[in-house]
């Protein structure tokens, strides 16, 4: 279905000409690391160490991260659909300018994890990028061919509705038990760039971290209302997690809500404003004692 | 001490009689990976050349750990625990225990960590050889034996379809017992090859540390699984009246590791952290205890999502340390 | 059993919920003051912060709140539109309603998140309110949730 071969060498092939013509100052990647066994990031810098740059079927990291930390330089990113709509939900929150990116397009039809397709993948919607300067088609070409994407994910929303509360709190604690406060997800996911986290403050000792269920709840809720309406589901969080928490199925959740319920999409327009930044004054009463009922739920 | 010989029913049926008296660790399965775990039930132990995901330093050193409690005046310290056998530790995960030994009873034995101490007395090793190396593994060049380790109270070796058990200390002596056989010849020591030799200022402004560290994303998991890293932090918490300490892990990875009091950060940028996580292990250490904090076990490699890897950062600059002398 | 389940009400001596409400400075908290001026009766079971303005509440005061074992939050305001600051409790709307569905997700019952308008000539409507809070979450019983150390109780 893709030729990662081709997409490979097109890729090599960019970043020579876009690091030798000056373009860029760096191309963001990933090469081969036999070690972890699948390919990590890459700062190719010169012409001559494009060629380590690689495309596979496993190279499933969200490199949009690594993006503010090159601020400033002219940049290239190599970037998935799932990463460039990381990209535009950080030029929306004014963390990057668009002016200094160049973003590769590589058509993708979801990557594997371990010998399976990593469980994000399932409910991407697209193989192709919604905003690219240079694109990278599955044969290699620059024509999109467009692939069918499984889209097989779970309708949280269908699920909440039929789950009891004791159901749905069973799972999340299954979850945060497994937590280990390491933080690692927060380190990993694209919207997470505050300098400092609220649950790092020592201003204030609103939580004290010792792996104690409190703080292990309030961190995880707190992180979700942070990414409501902000998750581009990534699934960045899942994947580096050394625990295997996954509460990825809250943040789809909530993105679910804010679509149905303010008919906004995160990682779509660079130049939307974020749902919480904006209201409208005849915005739904959900939630409210004796307002709109919250559907289902 | 002679070695014993005795087969894998053997093995299960003397760890279903230890459980009764030992809480058992050993290699099991959690969800899709092995990890040291607490045997429930003997059949689950995993015995073969597999490395766990984390290392066993749990068993001395918790993740969380109440040191003391301050209540209407008292104050209480930690309390007797129930003897922990760690069966199937790797060569390792065993060698990460000489350099904890060093770490917690610092300069001879003068500052004693009563807290490690208590569970490190009342902790029973038994290691398992490993019979290959893995993705990733590199103790060959970090000196540690493949098939044995010299610091536990035992050492079990898988040689064809059966176990040969070698107890090593007075505590290990009765854990296994067998036929009597030959102890296990062991293999030639490996050289520690992979070591730095240099001054700190030869290496702290002079390698290419913002390209060693160019990938990390700062989550720290390199030092969550690594058998050696141990730096803590203490907090006191307050609920209800009652003020408990607790002794948590810290990482030196984490941007605020170095926060002072007054607001000054010394280490803002990931290559300095990196650069502390390198030279903590293969050469502040081995400053003060002769040896290096690094035993090769490669978890960190494996895990790091970022793709650092410390056996090739050493190996660089080894290389430009020797470039440079030439 | 903890301090928490004890709280009783000193003349039904049955257990009463202990509910955390935020209140707006210019319009709930006013009402408050009325209800009470109005010697207006309602359940003694909520602890009053006062904020102000529902804008002012940070999803996280709620979420510390339930976590450390409170068995139900209330967040009071002014009525659209007639915000001090203008737009305050047009933000908190939309925060507050995502807030809830993500509770909801994550296994807290709807009902222990209450949002309500009260202004400050609504005394009475105060009172009501307080009561139908309680009424909800005492049907609940005692939160399952958080608490320190994980002692759900």
């Amino acid at each position: 279905m893709i030729d990662y071969e081709k997409q490979s060498l097109k890729l090599i092939e960019t970043a020579e000409k876009l690091l030798s013509d000056n373009t860029v100052d760096v191309v963001l990647g990933v090469k081969d690391n036999p070690e972890v066994g699948w390919p990590t990031p890459y700062f190719a810098r010169k012409p001559e160490d494009a060629k380590k740059l690689v495309w596979t079927e496993d190279c499933h990291v969200n490199l949009a991260n690594y993006l503010t930390e090159v601020k400033g330089k002219k940049a290239a990113i190599a970037a998935k659909a799932c990463d460039v709509r990381s990209i535009i939900n950080l030029i929306a929150e004014n963390q990057l300018s668009r002016g200094d990116i160049t973003i590769i397009g590589m058509e993708c039809a979801g990557k594997m994890q371990n010998e399976k397709l990593a469980s994000a993948c399932d409910a991407c919607p697209a193989s192709v990028p919604n905003l690219y300067d240079i694109a990278i088609a599955a044969d290699g070409s620059e024509t999109y061919k467009n692939l069918e994407m499984p889209n097989s994910s779970e309708n949280v929303t269908e699920w909440a509705i039929h789950t009891t509360v004791e159901e749905r709190l069973d799972r999340f604690m299954k979850e945060i038990d497994k937590c280990i406060l390491c933080f690692a997800c927060r380190q990993a996911c694209q919207g997470c760039y505050c300098v400092t986290c609220f649950i790092d403050r020592k201003a204030t000792p609103w939580e004290q971290v010792d792996a104690d269920t409190a703080t292990k709840m309030a961190f995880h809720l707190t992180r979700a209302m942070h990414l409501a309406g902000r998750c581009t589901d990534c699934g960045a969080c899942e994947k580096v997690c050394p625990s295997g928490v996954n509460l990825k199925y809250l943040f789809k959740g909530l993105s679910e809500f804010v679509e149905e319920t303010y008919d906004f999409k995160a990682g779509m327009d660079p130049e939307a404003t974020p749902v919480l930044d904006r209201y409208s004054s005849d915005d739904k009463q959900v939630a409210f004692l004796g307002g709109d009922s919250i559907v289902g739920i | 001490m002679s070695a014993y010989k005795l087969d894998i029913a053997r093995v299960k049926a003397a760890l279903e009689k230890l459980m009764e008296k030992y809480t058992v660790i050993a290699p099991v399965m959690n969800g899709d990976r092995l990890d040291y775990a607490e045997v429930t039930e003997v059949n689950d132990v995993i015995l073969d050349n597999q490395l766990p995901y984390k290392s066993p330093k749990e068993m001395v050193f918790p993740r969380v750990e109440k040191v003391m409690r301050f209540l209407e005046g008292k104050v209480e310290e930690a309390q007797d625990i129930k003897p922990v056998l760690l069966v199937g530790a790797k060569p390792c995960d065993v060698a990460a225990m000489r350099i904890f030994d060093d770490i917690f009873t610092g300069d001879k034995g003068k500052f004693q960590d009563p807290f490690y101490l208590n569970r490190r007395n009342s902790l029973t090793i038994i290691g398992l050889g490993c019979t290959d190396y893995k993705n990733g593994c590199f103790c060959n060049i970090r000196g540690t034996d493949l098939s044995f380790a010299p610091d536990c109270d035992g050492f079990l070796n898988m040689v064809g379809d059966s176990f040969i058990y070698q107890p090593l200390t007075d505590k290990g002596k009765d854990i296994f017992t067998g036929e009597e056989t030959e102890p296990v010849k062991r293999a030639d020591k490996h050289e520690e090859e992979l070591v730095l030799n240099a001054k700190e200022s030869e290496v702290f402004t002079t390698m290419p540390w913002e390209a060693y560290a160019e990938g990390c994303i700062g989550c720290g998991t390199c030092t969550y699984l690594c058998p050696t890293c141990h730096c803590f932090n203490l907090r006191d918490a307050e609920d209800k009246g009652v003020v408990t300490r607790t002794r948590v892990w810290d990482s030196c990875m984490y941007p605020k590791f170095t926060l002072h009091a007054g607001g000054h950060n010394p280490r803002t940028k990931k290559s300095e952290r990196f650069r502390q996580r390198v030279l903590h292990k293969y050469l502040y250490i081995p400053e003060n205890y002769d040896h290096t904090a690094c035993t090769g076990c490669g978890r960190c490699i494996r895990a790091c999502p970022g793709g650092l890897n410390i056996m090739n950062t050493v190996t660089d600059i080894k290389k430009r340390l020797e470039e440079a002398k030439k | 059993m903890s301090e928490r389940a004890q709280v009783t009400d000193a003349v039904t001596k049955e257990w009463t919920p202990k509910i955390v409400a935020f209140l707006c400075n210019w319009c709930s908290y006013a009402g408050a003051d009325l209800a009470g001026t109005s010697r207006i009766q309602y359940p003694p079971s909520i602890r009053v912060i006062r904020v102000p303005c529902s804008g002012r509440v940070n999803p996280q005061y709620i979420i510390k709140a339930l976590s450390d074992g409170a068995d139900g939050v209330m967040v009071s305001g002014c009525h659209p539109g007639d915000c001090h600051y203008l737009e305050g409790n047009y933000y908190a709307r939309r925060r507050f309603s995502i807030l809830k569905r993500l509770l909801s997700l994550a296994g807290f019952h709807p009902d222990r998140v209450q949002f309500t308008w009260v202004s400050a000539s609504e005394g009475a409507r105060f009172a009501e309110v307080v009561t139908t809070v309680t009424d909800k979450i005492k049907a609940l019983g005692p939160s399952k949730h958080g608490g320190r150390d994980g002692q759900a109780q």
